[in-house]
């Protein structure tokens, strides 16, 4: 019998791992992707971007998305879970991100609330990761800086390519405000850990130097958790006050069955609801603690999109990050007030395969090859840069996002999918055009060509959160505000499915300082 | 043993492509061979990019053929497509398209390239001769890092110690 069984090794999962772990706890990690260590760890373009090696192969395991098959939402499947592969671009959310219901009212058709905590109850917890995980940056005060416990950040920013000082001429010209994007990575040797070696292939790839702030580098290999990978967590038993036993399979389709004082789930948001929906039993009918039927629901994404210009440039040192933010958090419109976001610029990733692919058309869309398809890559590939930028604003929660266990389809394990249905609300779009208007004005002060932007209502399946809201109100949320489900004594759910809302940022940060803060409650709870 | 399965994994693509219009038979070819003069011409007149050789492509669509995260549709629409080519060719000159003249291939191709499930096949076919070309040099292409060389390119570190199939 263990304390505690963590489902899921990621952001979610780890940090309760580690601290009760450490507290001297006996605890279990089931993770149903391998173990890869740093001396595992390359960058193979083919095998990690073409051929999907961190994600199950749409043949063994897949989601029906609105209805059809085919789709890939699969974000990581391995020991830390998607934080191995993240860029590891770091923001907090603001103090009106926790209200977002009070200080901007209800829009139609949207199910906003206020969050069950506030920023301050969080606050500790962000500097918390920052420390313990690794967050590196450089405070520079703007307009939306959010209240912070520590002046600085632990570890001073990363080293930057000189192009952002052409980026910084054109914020200062056009006014606008900007800063060097915090980063969950490394800047010095710390914590046991490497320093970056600025690799030059960081998102969507796993880090060999331990300098990423992965679940996996900064807390499982960090503490005396047990992990076991390749197990495949598929039913949760419960009676009707207590989960009682978790099963899984391993990669031979043997099963099982660990017991536990207490459950955490943590198997990212979109696959923990199908893990209730799927654990049905007598006092649960509809699945674990979805006898209020908002297991599943009011799913959301980040909203916003993606811009892009081509610089014509040749001198550059690969590897070097460009790291530059600007938020406008807080607009007015027509004389209202909107909720803004957040825009990260960065360079194009290295991937030069997908980059060559980029090349294969001409103006006019026709496929090129021979000495037209040489000629371009060679011109494009060798003498010019792309700088994009990604927009983060609010996909409000509505009741047309959410996630079911397919009645019918079943994965290679023999277990219900997942399914889908997605919907983002035409105030989604609305914002991220107006952030992507400064973001285009960014690059075309700084001389850039070709400039595209592109916001859309499709989700990045990378970013997702909701499903088991939190909440003080057990008929219209799944867990409490210490994220343990409403109707189970010992089930905490602590990856992003908590979130009621998911602020203009990138999830991260949040995800492992509200695990941080849950880990406390549940330590409390066990002395 | 080792050569029985690199013959069983050429034969998937070595099976015969017949041409037949009202029940005669004009030609026949198989996919690999089909595939392989398609890679050659893929490359027409460029002289700077790498070679055929260091590209190594039809080693590479070997290794697609019997990867085990390509799936069994792609792998039959990959097949098609050379039947598919060598259709366009019998229409336009009664016989498959491995037995005509270079400059008759490129006819070929650009007709073929102006339908859409043309224009796709050959946007298919030359993503995997960029995986060859611009991939780590230990799948069997990009000889000599002759690929990067091209497009000016660091390979990512560390390399793979072995190729994921
Ligand atoms: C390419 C990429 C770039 C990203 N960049 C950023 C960024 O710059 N900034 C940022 O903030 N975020 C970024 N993210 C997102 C970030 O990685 C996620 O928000 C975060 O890792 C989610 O943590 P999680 O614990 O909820 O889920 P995960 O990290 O996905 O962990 C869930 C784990 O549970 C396992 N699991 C699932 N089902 C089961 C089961 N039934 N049994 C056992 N195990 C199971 C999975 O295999 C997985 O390892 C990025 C993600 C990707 C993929
Ligand atoms: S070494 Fe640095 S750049 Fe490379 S993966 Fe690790 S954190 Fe990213």
């Amino acid at each position: 019998m263990y304390d505690i069984c963590i489902v899921g090794s990621g952001a979610g999962g780890s940090p309760i791992a580690y601290e009760l772990a450490n507290a001297g706890y006996r605890v279990v990690v089931l993770e149903k992707g391998k173990y890869y260590h740093e001396e595992d760890i390359d960058k193979d373009e083919i095998a990690v971007s073409r051929r999907d090696k961190f994600t199950p192969t749409l043949k063994d395991e897949f989601h029906i998305v609105n209805g059809e098959r085919g789709w890939n939402f699969w974000n990581g499947s391995l020991v830390g879970g998607s934080s191995n592969l993240m860029s590891g671009y770091f923001h907090r959310m603001k103090p009106n991100d926790f209200k977002l219901l009070s200080t901007y009212g209800k829009i139609d058709g949207a199910n906003i609330v206020d969050w069950a905590i506030s920023y301050d109850e969080l606050e500790p917890y962000y500097d918390k990761v920052e420390k313990v995980i690794g967050v590196s940056g450089e405070v520079k005060q703007h307009k939306f800086l959010e209240p912070r416990s520590s002046k600085k950040f632990p570890y001073p920013k990363l080293a930057e390519t000189k192009v952002t000082t052409w980026f910084d001429k054109a914020c200062k010209n056009l006014n606008i405000e900007f800063f060097p994007t915090p980063r969950a990575i490394l800047s010095t040797p710390a914590l046991d850990r490497n320093t970056c070696a600025y690799s030059n292939f960081c998102g969507s790839y796993a880090c060999a130097t331990g300098a990423k702030s992965s679940a996996r580098a900064a807390l499982l290999q960090k503490c005396d958790a047990k992990v076991i990978p390749e197990a495949f967590v598929y039913k949760m038993d419960s009676d009707a006050k207590r989960v009682t036993a978790v099963h899984y399979y391993d990669a031979k389709k043997n099963s099982y069955t660990i017991k536990a004082k207490i459950f955490v789930l943590s198997a990212q948001a979109i696959e923990s609801s199908r893990l209730l929906l799927n654990s049905k039993n007598k006092y649960f009918k509809n699945g674990l603690a979805n006898n209020s039927g908002q297991v599943g629901k009011n799913l959301i994404f980040s909203a916003g999109g993606v811009g892009e210009g081509r610089f014509d440039v040749k001198d550059l040192t690969p590897g070097l990050f460009f790291n530059r933010s600007i938020q406008e958090y807080e607009y007015e419109k027509d004389g209202k007030k909107y909720k803004g976001g957040t825009t990260d610029f960065l360079y194009e990733h290295a991937n030069i395969i997908s980059r060559a692919i980029k090349e294969f058309y001409d103006a006019k869309g026709n496929i090129l090859w021979g000495k037209e398809l040489q000629d371009k890559m060679k011109k494009s590939l060798t003498s010019t840069k792309v700088l994009t930028f990604e927009v983060f604003n609010d996909w409000l929660p509505t009741d047309k996002c959410n996630v079911e266990a397919d009645a019918k389809l079943k994965d290679k394990y023999g277990v219900n999918v997942a399914s889908i249905n997605l919907y983002s609300h035409p105030h989604d779009i609305k914002v991220g055009e107006h952030l992507a208007k400064q973001g285009e004005k960014v690059l075309r002060e700084m001389g850039a060509r070709d400039i595209s932007v592109n916001i859309s209502s499709s989700p990045p399946p990378n970013l997702v959160a909701g499903g088991c809201r939190f909440g003080d109100d057990a008929t219209s949320s799944v867990l409490d505000k210490n994220c343990k489900a409403h109707e189970l004594d010992n089930l905490y759910v602590t990856d992003a499915s908590f979130m009621p809302t998911g602020g203009s940022v990138p999830y991260t940060w949040t995800i492992y300082a509200n695990s941080f803060r849950v880990a406390d409650v549940i330590l409390k709870e066990l002395s | 043993m080792i050569k029985r399965r690199n013959f069983l994994k050429a034969g998937l693509l070595s099976s015969v492509i017949f041409l037949a219009s009202q029940e005669k038979i004009f030609a026949a070819t198989t996919t690999l061979h089909t595939l392989e003069c398609m890679q050659r011409d893929l490359l027409y007149d460029a002289k700077v990019m790498p070679t055929y050789e260091q590209i190594n492509p039809n080693k590479y669509i070997l290794i697609i053929f019997n990867h085990s995260r390509i799936s069994d549709e792609e792998k039959e629409y990959l097949k098609n497509g050379a039947t598919w080519l060598n259709e366009e060719a019998m229409e336009m000159y009664k016989t498959s398209y491995v037995s005509l003249d270079s400059e008759k291939r490129q006819r070929v191709l650009i007709s073929f390239s102006s339908h859409n499930w043309g224009s796709d096949y050959i946007y298919k076919i030359l993503s995997y001769m960029m995986e060859s070309m611009l991939g780590d040099p230990i799948y069997g292409g990009n000889k000599n890092g002759s690929g990067w060389d091209f497009v000016g390119h660091i390979g990512g570190q560390p390399s793979p110690k072995e190729a994921y199939l």
